[in-house]
């Protein structure tokens, strides 16, 4: 086994459990899921073949891991609303008496752009940190792992109402964050 | 965005956007946000 290859993958464990951690608020399960990751990963290099980069290539195997947990429904406990999580009339003062925005919303422009910016992933995941722990959870679940709100609310056993409210919550809250972090400094 | 619209609703959310400027920005706003989580971490430089 090549050491370097080793040294390579391990040095992003660090990163991945960060991943698993958001979606898995068990620190256990998450640096097992990650552990089964980095081990995959030695096992089936021979199939990546320098396609992409090592860390996306890693992350995609992560994601997969994570959902087989996520539908395993090995996490038996329920997700507990937390008044963290936000209240009703949070975002209120976004919008005036008559439910149009009291601000016209800022062009944020061309994403890919944006997005060749390491900077910026790096303000994003502040951003996610930055949210309550359920809301950033149900917000990965989605967006992140792409799974369907019909999925995400039966394992966390929520109403749909609360999967959209929180999902509502986690996007108006991460808009706010990036606002502030990011685009502030740009033109509207 | 996360659940499947019937046809009418759909037709409806179209023409508000296409006369709602701020509608507008905000749906691309939230558009811009999906395609940035999804590709969260972003590129590593080494290959």
């Amino acid at each position: 086994m090549n050491p370097t290859l080793q040294d390579e993958i391990e040095k992003q464990r660090p990163y991945l459990l960060r991943i698993a951690r958001l979606q898995l608020r068990n620190e256990a399960v998450a640096e097992d899921v990650v552990q089964d990751t980095l081990i995959a990963a030695l096992e089936g290099w021979h199939r990546f073949a320098g396609k992409s980069a090592v860390r996306t290539w890693l992350v995609g195997i992560l994601k997969h891991k994570i959902i087989d947990q996520i539908r395993r429904g090995s996490r038996e406990v329920a997700l507990v609303i937390d008044v963290a999580d936000g209240q009703e009339g949070d975002f209120d003062a976004l919008f005036d008496q008559a439910g149009h925005f009291a601000e016209v919303p800022r062009e944020w422009g061309d994403p890919e752009r944006t997005l060749e910016q390491k900077r910026f992933f790096e303000v994003l995941e502040l951003c996610l940190d930055g949210l309550s722990p359920n809301l950033a959870r149900i917000f990965m679940m989605r967006e992140f792992l792409g799974l369907e709100t019909e999925e995400i609310c039966k394992d966390l056993q929520i109403t749909p109402t609360n999967c959209w409210v929180m999902l509502y919550r986690a996007r108006m809250g991460l808009r706010a964050c990036l606002e502030q972090r990011w685009f502030q400094g740009s033109a509207a | 965005m996360d659940r499947k619209a019937g046809f009418a609703e759909r037709v409806a959310v179209r023409l508000h956007l296409a006369i709602c400027e701020s509608c507008g920005r905000f749906a691309r706003q939230m558009e811009f946000l999906r395609v940035a989580i999804r590709r969260y971490p972003g590129e590593d430089e080494r290959r």
